[in-house]
């Protein structure tokens, strides 16, 4: 390897491997860059007014930063190894600062792919390699571009020292996946398995364009871009994220697969996952479809919690789970909501649906008796329309919201795992491991500590950091005996960290 | 008053929990004096130029701030009594308890076996009245034991200390 500042030595007859990024990923630095200070140009142009000075100068800036940082990216990509050896990978970076990583084999939750457009061009694979921290989830510790023969062979080398049953990539490409989907799927899945606020969003914001189009009362384009960014871009987003979507387990290793323009491979240990969810987003739900998703502390992942099932019906998804995560579900009978809970889950929503009653008939006084109603008739109808949210829709959102939670929630434990259903409108089933509960709360509000109810919430790792997950309203000492099992393992012996390392 | 907060004249719970010491109110006063400076401004810039933001709904906008801010003011001066009062904690081998709240009450329960960190901290009010914070880090969020004596939460530091080392020491 030239310039390798790192003096190889071999330990007891093993060779480390060392490598450098491939050398395209200078370009692709510098292209990213060049995208990045484009659009700067564009911003410096168009504010300072099309002067042709100003435009001159800003460019000149421009291009002083673009070859002063192509200079930084050739001088990282020369001097910056990575060195497997037996137990660990040492990244050593001697740039501006002098910068040595350590990562050990038996820390490492996985080692990811990911093929971008640009690395399909170049004939390169990205591998990701992640520890299990909450420190820095969703960022790899160490990433290395090599030729894509290359980097399978790499992966599959590393894959044999953190994975219990590693195999080899032809293998690997070869396993059938454990569900079928179709892509026909993955774009239902990009529509409806938004959470319902976000799809409300959307439609309204669609609904107020389409009538800004009719009324010619302004507004479209705010309209569409907020239509734009909170629908149709996470929609685009999740079909190109998930298409060609592939999920299979070996041993205690999951594998999933998906990507239309870039590639996502990502392997993972089970006992590398930390809770499992499935949930089911109103209109999903009214299909009967539901979609599963695990918690996975070091995927590096900034989508958030790693999909194993796209929207799929709910047997389906339901014999999914029992398949590769058998580890974590359980049936949960008579789980539900006590009907202690009632009053304290219904009693703050009557509360808050009085509130806005009050409000909206205050605003209906005063429009009547004080200020009289406004001679503009689009203001008028704001306040028409003001009322009736305020004394009608908001109440009996609010209202229905709290019978559906009462019906819907859930709390069950098993000796392994136990689960939180939550939800009203859109629902969603937690099953969490007492292992991998760092912090354990039960907290009871007024109304709820007259009924001897509370909710508990337990703090866990996630693939974006930490997580807090808040149970509905049962039984306090029910609640407790979440945190007391956790203390309970760890003093008997039946928690093991050596388990889960 | 809930009776699992009463305590007997060692200051500790049926239960074994211990209690903040007196001072504490008045550190609480003293966050509170700031919070309610912050408030009021807070409150009367917006009933200031209440006119230009609400126009001839103004009147009506203004009673309904008005009835907030005696509702937070109120809160401001009984809080620190509750708190005070409802505050226990307990430390064992096993784990740190910490039972607290004014309106919602928590009991939260952070095991040992999952603590990587534990500092002290002590701002300025505290300093004043000679108070720290236990801060105690998980992999999965914080957990704090509010105004201590700095005695007394320099030895729970240091018992928490020395349990999570004697733990590592177990596994190496």
């Amino acid at each position: 390897m030239d310039n390798d500042p790192i003096q190889v030595q071999t330990e007891g007859g093993f060779e480390p491997l060392v490598y450098k990024n491939h050398v395209t990923t200078i370009l692709q630095n510098i292209i990213s860059m060049l995208i990045g200070l484009g659009f700067m140009a564009l911003v410096m142009y168009t504010s300072s007014g099309n002067s042709l000075e100003m435009g001159r100068f800003g460019l000149c800036l421009i291009g002083a930063v673009a070859v002063m940082m192509s200079l930084v990216y050739v001088r990282i990509w020369m001097k910056t190894t990575y060195t497997f050896n037996e137990t660990e990978l040492t990244v050593f970076k001697d740039t501006v600062f002098k910068n040595l990583t350590n990562i050990q084999y038996s820390k490492m939750a996985s080692v990811n792919v990911r093929r971008t457009v640009l690395n399909h061009i170049f004939g390169t694979t990205t591998l990701l390699f992640n520890i299990n921290s909450s420190i820095n989830a969703v960022k790899a510790e160490a990433t290395l571009t090599l030729k894509t023969a290359d980097a399978d062979v790499l992966r599959e080398w590393v894959s044999g020292r953190i994975l219990s049953k590693p195999m080899p990539l032809v293998d690997d490409r070869q396993q059938e996946t454990l569900v079928e989907v179709r892509n026909i799927d993955v774009i239902l899945h990009g529509f409806f398995g938004q959470p319902t606020t976000s799809s409300l969003v959307g439609l309204a914001s669609l609904g107020y364009s389409i009538l800004t189009m009719f009324t010619g009362s302004g507004g479209l384009v705010m309209a569409l871009i907020l239509f734009g960014v909170s629908s149709v871009l996470p929609w685009i987003r999740t079909i190109l994220r998930y298409y060609n979507y592939r999920i299979y387990r070996v041993g205690d290793t999951i594998t999933v697969e998906s990507g239309l323009l870039n590639v996502y491979r990502s392997s993972f240990n089970t006992k590398k996952v930390n809770s499992i969810r499935v949930r089911e987003p109103l209109l999903a739900r009214l299909m009967g479809k539901s979609l599963l998703e695990a918690e996975v502390v070091g995927l590096a992942d900034s989508e958030g919690m790693p999909l194993l099932c796209p929207l799929k019906s709910k047997a389906v998804v339901r014999k999914l789970a029992n398949e590769i995560v058998p580890e974590f579900i359980f049936d949960c009978e008579n789980g539900n909501q006590p009907k202690e809970s009632f009053i304290p889950t219904m009693g703050i929503r009557v509360l808050a649906s009085v509130i806005s009653m009050i409000m909206g008939l205050s605003l209906l006084a005063y429009v009547m008796f004080v200020v009289g109603e406004p001679a503009n008739p689009i203001l008028r109808y704001i306040l028409y329309a003001a009322y009736a949210i305020l004394i009608i829709v908001i109440p009996a959102i609010i209202i229905v919201h709290g019978l559906l939670a009462q019906k819907n929630r859930e709390f069950a434990m098993s000796s392994e795992t136990f689960l939180f259903v939550t939800g009203a409108y859109d629902r969603q089933t937690d099953y969490m491991r007492y292992d991998k509960v760092q912090i354990a709360s039960v907290t009871a509000g007024i109304l709820q500590r007259r009924f001897g109810v509370g909710r508990c919430t337990v703090n866990i790792m996630s693939s974006k950091g930490v997580m807090s997950l808040t149970s509905g309203i049962f039984r306090k000492d029910e609640l407790e005996a979440v945190g007391q099992e956790v203390i309970a393992r760890i003093r008997d012996g039946r928690y093991d960290y050596r388990r889960y390392q | 008053m809930n009776d699992e907060f009463a305590v007997d004249e060692n200051g500790l719970t049926s239960d074994g929990y211990r209690v903040l010491p007196p001072v504490s109110k008045k550190a609480m006063y003293v966050y509170n004096i700031i919070r309610f400076a912050i408030v009021s401004v807070f409150f009367g810039l917006i009933i200031h130029f209440g006119g230009q933001l609400f126009g001839s709904y103004q009147d009506l906008v203004c009673t309904g701030l008005m009835i907030l801010y005696i509702v937070i003011v109120i809160y401001l001066i009984v809080g620190p009594v509750i708190f005070y009062k409802r505050y226990r904690y307990r430390i064992d081998d096993e784990k740190a308890e910490i039972r607290r709240g004014i309106v919602t009450i928590s009991h939260t329960l952070v095991p040992i076996e999952r603590i990587h960190q534990v500092e002290v901290a002590r701002g300025p009010i505290n300093r004043m009245f000679g108070l720290a914070n236990v801060v105690i880090t998980t992999a999965g969020g914080v957990s704090t034991l509010d105004m201590l004596d700095e005695a007394t939460a320099e030895s729970v530091a240091a018992k928490l200390n020395e349990t999570v080392v004697g733990l590592l020491k177990d596994r190496d």
